[in-house]
């Protein structure tokens, strides 16, 4: 296994008019070939954010973005319409995410047609479209129609094609599956978990949905308000949390018996403005373990079990 | 494979539009008058059965009879070769000017709202002081300072003309811009120019089509209006309002005079406006049946 994304200190603040919104503060992970990154977190913590700053949608305020060892995080131009072919994304709405002026060919055509894949070959192109269109489940004889006759698995699987359709290494999903029914979840879940074994796909799966996550990551990255706070592998996350934070959050997911009898730790009081954050731990004024410390010093993450770090003051 | 392309039919965004557009009776209709009414125009030489100009003061203010169709007027020109001859400057002027005015607007609009910040505080700007004046009062103003004539009369109203649809293609492109196709379009790595033409301007031509036919009609009226001023068409040449404007004296004895030029501009807008209606559906692929 081998490294193929890094992200150092990544900042992204948006000036607005009450202030600076900090939206990613000083995140930082790496990602190995083939694996899947999930990250959580609730909504308006920067995780949106966090996957366009990596994909060049957004320009990160500070920080840097390595890829396959090289820095891009500033790069722009034909550099960077040229790693538009390694790195795609997945969006979260599939009724607002393609454009309904166009057909499910021309759409999936589209990023072969920019970058000149096929150097103009009709034929060759048209080929290609129904090649993938086969790979993502999509019969042929959609090919000429319009988004607004097919429903959202149908219209999620346009776009994961369209993403396909350069052949990338890395993929962003921000919240693939959260505009869908859960039945049609299941099943684009599948579908991106066997694209991903075919084509030794990189994922950073975005998603507020505990039980996706669980699903289809590797390794998970929970958000706090724009900060880290918690990192480790699926498997041990769900077993032990550190983060008080983590641990409400995990306490959420439903199960599915009746006569289990669990503690629900609820959160007191609202999520935190991100305009001009006060120092400290961001999640400090809705512990419950609060120290004095939480509120002057931002914890940072620390390693406390091998693979598995925490940003908190109590370990 | 779908049922178009069996046939071997090319199927594409504009030919489904043509097919959706075909089904559509009124608008159907709506384009036959237009496509005669620019034939005659074009082959006004033929059709018409007196020359514009030819003056028979034996036979001056008659009624529709069966020597003049649409009776003469005041110098004894025949009526029904004035209008069709006018035909000529009026769809010539509408379409022109309106087509200026859609390039030059639509573009500054586009622009405008894609890039957003300083471009767009100063295109909107300088749109806001062309429409703090009266667009009649400014294409009279300009119509005066350019001398009046054919190409003049097309800049003056096209000028005019212009913020209007630099605002609507503005505000449509604002809230294009927030949907995440375009997103996934810089993401695929299409330039700015792919994307304000591919993704933007066809997500936001059903405004700009109304806005057209209803501007088109208007951009006819103002020609009119500008000639009846004596700003524009100069005599003898035949123009719809430039006939209206001197049938004006005689309306109360020779209804006729002034009553066929304006049968003539009520046509042509309301074709205008029906065929415009037509195409807003036509152009949605959501409303396609």
């Amino acid at each position: 296994m081998s490294e193929l994304l890094r992200v150092e200190n990544l900042k992204k603040y948006f000036k607005t008019p009450k202030g600076l919104l900090h939206a990613v503060d000083d995140v930082s992970f790496s990602i190995e070939k083939g694996e899947t990154l999930g990250v959580v977190g609730e909504s308006g913590c920067g995780k949106s954010t966090l996957g366009r700053c990596i994909i060049h949608l957004l320009e990160p305020t500070d920080g840097k973005v390595f890829f396959e060892g090289e820095n891009i995080t500033n790069i722009s131009g034909a550099r960077l319409k040229e790693s538009r072919k390694d790195m795609q994304m997945i969006f979260q709405d599939p009724f607002s995410s393609i454009n309904p002026r166009m057909t499910v060919k021309s759409i999936i055509e589209e990023p072969m047609v920019i970058h000149k894949i096929h150097n103009g070959d009709k034929a060759k192109q048209g080929k290609a479209v129904l090649e993938i269109m086969e790979t993502v489940g999509l019969a042929e004889r959609l090919a000429d129609s319009y988004p607004h006759e097919l429903d959202g698995g149908r219209r999620q699987r346009i776009g994961i094609a369209r993403a396909l359709a350069l052949e990338p290494k890395f993929i962003v999903c921000d919240e693939p599956v959260s505009a869908l029914d859960v039945s049609i979840q299941a099943q684009i879940l599948n579908l991106m978990q066997d694209l991903q074994e075919q084509r030794g796909l990189t994922y950073i799966f975005i998603t507020h949905d505990l039980s996706v996550v669980k699903h289809i990551s590797d390794n998970i990255c929970v958000m706090y308000l724009g900060t880290l706070v918690e990192k480790c592998t699926s498997d041990k996350l769900f077993e032990k949390q550190f983060h008080p934070y983590t641990q409400a959050l995990l306490s959420a997911i439903p199960i599915a018996k009746a006569n289990i009898k669990r503690e629900r730790i609820l959160l007191k009081g609202e999520i935190t403005s991100p305009i001009n954050p006060a120092p400290g731990c961001r999640f400090a004024p809705r512990c419950l373990y609060a120290k004095t410390e939480c509120f002057n010093r931002q914890p940072e993450l620390k390693e406390l079990e091998p693979g598995h770090f925490v940003a908190c003051h109590l370990y | 494979m779908s049922k178009r392309n069996e046939k071997g039919v090319k199927s594409s965004f504009w030919y489904d539009a043509w097919h959706r557009l075909k089904k559509n009776k009124s608008a159907m209709f709506a384009l036959i008058i237009l496509a005669a009414m620019i034939v005659c125009a074009i082959f006004a030489d033929y059709i018409s059965p007196y020359p514009y100009d030819l003056q028979d003061y034996s036979h001056t203010f008659e009624f529709p009879g069966e020597q003049h169709l649409l009776g003469t007027d005041n110098f004894g020109r025949d009526i029904l070769s004035r209008i069709i001859y006018g035909s000529r400057i009026s769809l010539l002027v509408g379409f022109s000017s309106i087509i200026a005015a859609i390039i030059f607007g639509g573009l500054l609009g586009a622009i405008s709202g894609y890039y957003g910040g300083k471009t767009d505080n100063i295109l909107m700007r300088a749109m806001d002081i062309l429409m703090a004046i009266p667009g009649m009062l400014l294409a009279i103003s300009l119509a005066a300072a350019l001398k009046p004539g054919l190409i003049n009369l097309v800049i003056a109203i096209a000028i005019a003309d212009i913020p209007g649809y630099a605002r609507v293609v503005r505000a449509s492109v604002l809230t294009i811009k927030e949907q995440e196709y375009i997103e996934a379009a810089q993401c695929i790595g299409a330039s700015d120019l792919r994307i304000i033409l591919k993704h933007i301007i066809p997500n936001c031509l059903a405004p700009i089509i109304v806005q057209a036919t209803l501007g088109m009609a208007g951009a006819i009226l103002s020609a009119s209006a500008l000639s009846f001023l004596g700003l524009g068409i100069q005599p003898p040449t035949p123009e719809w309002g430039s006939m209206l404007s001197s049938a004006r004296q005689y309306i109360r004895t020779y209804w006729h005079m002034t009553t066929f030029p304006g049968v003539a501009i009520m046509i042509t807008i309301f074709a205008l406006n029906v065929l415009g209606d037509g195409l807003r559906d036509a152009l949605d692929p959501r409303l396609k049946n």
